[in-house]
This record gives structure tokens, sequence and C-alpha cells, in this order.
């Protein structure tokens, strides 16, 4: 799982040097055993393409248009999708945490909901909205859900105490509690659900578009590998985990940090 | 008369029904500008008190009024908390700590932050306004909860064991300089502490609470005028009240009464 919740503090040059030149060790660890592989290994260039294949795949990509047709694809499907699981499951779990009856209930419908394999529901989602972007988004939209309300209604139940008996003494009123109190102690925990969510969001998308689309990054690598272009499959996947990886950048600058060390 | 309590008492229901008394016949005047400390065994209800004079506890009977308007919700103008934790709120910095009150009561931003950098000045902390709580010790979080406290302009100042959480030299440190602060406010104070220096260094009068149920066993007035140096910790008249203290504290049998309802309440 994808939940960088704690945050690590590394601190000091000579120690922030020494993590990297390790990182650097791994990659090059990597591309040497690709490397050989292909070379003294003599692995099939089906199972393992060479590497500068690989790359000018990649480039190509990078100056055709198909690529970005394809991107734009995923990119509308994961922030629609992220945008409408996220926003209701946080309606979900505000209402939901207003009192303990509805707080009961509705929890454990979350944890099934989290733990029940979505993809069983694909199927369906097909028959009703067709192959198209819809499907994927409702799809993804309904797993990115389930983690994030689950983890926003445990934030909400879970409000410091302490925080509330402050509000009450200085007078806060029922608007300000909830909002400038409640809801403001809770976005840490919250935050981190909306991570778990933004991870299962990206899977859900790509694999939906594996199973069945006509277009974006997911359908692009199961049509290059299917058609046994190992080298374009390699290159698609480049570009999916630079995408992964940029859009998470972007989520965990947006979601605040884990501020909220014990004051 | 800033607060009076008038035949208080607190019963609190167990999650199996029973109903377990923690504070009972607690009759209390508590003067302008007086600074009244209690103390008393852990568990006999010094916090549940001070809940109830601050309104964040209604009593099962009985009644608090301040300035002679019954308390029957928080009112930080009335009455203004110290948390023991400090509770500062750690998304906040400083000087909005220092203000949460006044925002709560919907003043401006700039009046907000003006009586903040005000009462931040008073603790001696103006120069910390835009550091959040966690970049901060434990004495100065405490110093930024009393400025919070007195931005309120309250009548009266509850203290729920305010130098508990702090070590012994923060804590005489800080506790000089709050003697001053506090003296130079003409407040009454009420201050719950276990600490048996504090309670005598402070006070013009001490509370001391028996254990559970919770009431009053005995009322010590301490004579000297304040605000106090710490070379009062020196003189007869703190070694014998403080003594005296010890005596019905420690020693079970010396608060009248006491121990018998403890065993009854305590199982």
């Amino acid at each position: 799982m994808m939940s960088a919740t704690s945050t690590q503090v590394i601190s000091g040059p000579s120690r922030r040097l020494k993590a990297n030149l390790l990182r650097l060790v791994v990659i090059v660890a990597f591309f040497g055993i690709w490397g050989w592989a292909q070379g003294p290994g003599e692995a099939s260039t089906l199972i393992v393409p060479k590497i500068g294949d690989v790359f000018n795949e990649f480039f190509s990509f990078l100056r055709a248009g198909e690529v970005y047709d394809a991107l734009r694809v995923t990119l509308i499907e994961l922030v629609i999708a992220l945008a409408i699981g996220a926003l209701s499951a946080f309606a979900v779990a505000f209402w939901s945490a207003r009192t303990d009856l509805r707080a009961k209930v509705v929890e454990p419908l979350l944890v099934w909901g989290y733990l029940v394999p979505h993809v069983l529901f694909y199927p369906i989602i097909i028959l009703w909205l067709g192959v198209g972007m819809s499907s994927k988004i409702a799809y993804a939209a309904s797993s990115a859900f389930f983690p994030i309300a689950f983890n926003c209604l445990r934030a909400f139940r879970s409000v410091d105490p302490k925080y509330v008996a402050l509000g009450r003494a200085y007078g806060a009123s029922p608007r300000q509690m909830d909002w400038q109190i409640k809801f403001r102690a809770s976005i840490p925990l919250a935050a981190a659900g909306l991570r778990i969510g933004c991870a299962l969001t990206m899977v859900t998308v790509l694999v939906a578009e594996m199973l069945s689309a006509t277009n974006g990054l997911g359908y692009l690598l199961k049509y290059y590998s299917q058609s046994f272009n190992t080298a374009r499959s390699y290159a698609i996947i480049l570009v999916i985990l630079l995408v992964v990886g940029l859009f998470y950048m972007l989520i965990s600058k947006l979601l605040p940090r884990d501020m909220e060390r014990r004051a | 008369m800033a607060l009076q309590a008038k035949n208080l008492e607190v019963t609190y229901r167990t999650a199996d029904g029973r109903s377990v008394p923690a504070l009972t016949d607690i009759n209390l005047d508590i003067a302008d500008r007086e600074f009244v400390t209690i103390i008393g065994p852990s568990g006999c209800g010094k916090s549940t008190l001070l809940k109830c004079f601050g309104g964040l506890l209604s009593p099962s009977s009985g009644e608090v009024s301040v300035n002679s308007e019954a308390v029957t919700e928080p009112d930080p103008n009335r009455a203004a908390f110290v948390f023991q934790d400090y509770t500062l709120l750690p998304w906040k910095n400083v000087l909005d700590n220092a203000a949460v009150g006044l925002h709560f009561d919907g003043k401006s931003k700039d009046e907000c932050r003006a009586k903040g950098q005000e009462m931040l000045e008073l603790v001696g902390l103006s120069e910390f306004a835009k550091q959040y709580p966690r970049e901060l010790s434990g004495g100065m979080q405490q110093r930024v909860a009393v400025a919070r406290a007195m931005a309120m302009d309250p009548d009266i100042l509850l203290m729920d064991e305010p130098f508990g959480a702090l070590d012994e030299q923060t804590r005489q440190k800080l506790g000089s300089e709050m003697g001053r602060i506090l003296t130079e406010t003409e407040r009454s104070v009420v201050m719950v502490t276990h600490s048996l220096d504090e309670a005598v260094f402070w006070a013009d009068r001490i509370i001391v609470l028996s254990a559970r149920p919770g009431r009053i066993a005995k009322e010590i007035e301490v004579k000297a005028p304040r605000p106090r140096s710490l070379s009062f910790i020196g003189t007869d008249e703190f070694a014998m009240i403080r003594s005296e203290l010890f005596r019905l504290l420690e020693v079970p049998s010396a608060m009248a009464g006491a121990s018998s309802t403890d065993a009854a309440a305590g199982q």
C-alpha cells in the first residue's frame, strides 16, 4: 500500500547524500542486471527487451500524438474518479460522524465495502455504462470511496477530547466546533485516507483500462503486450510509472503534512 | 464576591448503572482578587470541582455563580481555563492560539492580533508570535495558555495543575514569573495543584479536599502578602502550613471522616 502516513526525517546533508548514493546504486544494479540478462544472460527479447529499444520507443512516444491522447483520457478518468470518490466519501463520513448511532451503522458497512474486491462489479458497470470513460470513472470512484470514507469517519470520531474541551471552554459555537476544532483536528488522519484512496484510484483506473477500454494508458499497455511488442510495452510502463509518480507527488504536495506532532 | 458555590454535589454514573459520588457538600466563597489553591489526594475531585466552576460540567445538585450570575455553561469572559497539558491548537501559531477565544467570539482579525500580541508581551513571548506550539518548550506553551486565558479578560482564572507537566526548574522559574503576572492583573484565581509547595506558595487561602467523595476538609489562610518572593519558602509560616498540609494529606487518620467514606466509595 502506498499510504505514506509517516514522514521520514533524514536530517543532515551527509545523510541525505548517503541515501541518494544508495538509491543510485540500486538503479545502476537494476540496469546492470537487465543489461546482463540481455547480453550474457541470453534472455529472449520477447521477455526482456533491449534497454536501448525501450528508450527509443519511449522517446518516439513522446514525439507521437498517440500516447498524449491516451494520457489525457487516463488523467481525466483519474481526476474525476478521485474527485467523486473523495467528495462523496467526505460527505458520508461527515454525516455519519454526527451521532453515535449513525457511526455504528455505517462504519462496518465501510469496512465491508473496503474489503470486497470491487473488480467483481466491473463487468456489471461496463454493462451499465459501456466501455468508455464513464465506466472507468465509476469503478475507480467506488474503490476510492471506501478507504477514504472509512478513514475520514475514524478521523472525525477520534478527535482528541481535549481540543473539544478547549473549544467549549473558550466559547466556540457549534459551527466553529465542527469546522475549526473537530474538522481541523481530523485532517492528518483523513489525509492518510485520501492518500490510500489516491493510490487505489490509480490502480483501478489502469486495471479497468486493461480489462476493457477503447483508450488510455492501460489500454495501450494491453494492446502492445498482446501484439508481442515488448519494448513498447516496457516503454508504456515507463510512461505510467512517471505519471503515477508525478500524480502522487502532486497529491502529497497538496495534502497537509503530518504536522500535528504532540504539542 | 467573585465566585460562589452552594451545596455543590457531583455524582458520576458508571457504565453498569451505579452512581459514584465524586464531590459532596461543597460550599465556597471566593473573593475578588483572591488566590485560592485546591489540594487533595488524587481522585478526590479537584479537577471536577474546577470544571463545575467553569461551567464545563453541570453539578448534580447545588449551584455555582460568578458575580451573582449562575454558571450553566462555559463563558471564557467569566472564567477562563488554563489546562494542565496546555492544549494549544497545533495548527495555529502562537499568536492565533493566544487570541483563539476572541476569534471564537467573532472579534475582528485586527482586534484578535492586537489583543493577542499584548497578552504575549505580558507573558514575555511576543517574539514567538509566528511560531507554532511544537516549536516551544513546555514552559513557554503554558505561558501561551495563560496569555490565551488573560486575553478573555476574565473575572476569574481557573488553573488545573498548570505547572504539573513541567520539570522542577521550569516550574520554579515559570512560577515566580506567573506570580508577578497574576498579581499585576488583579484577578481571582483558583488553582488546582497536587504540590504542597505550590499550594502554600501561591495561596491567600488553601482548600483541602478529602478523599472521594471530595468534601472540604479544611481551609487554611496564608497571611503573607502577595506577590511573594522565593524566600517566602524559607519562612516559619510556610513551613508550618506545609507541615499541616502534609499531615492532612499523607496521614490517613488526620482527615477526619474521610477515610471511612473513601473505603465505602472506593469499590
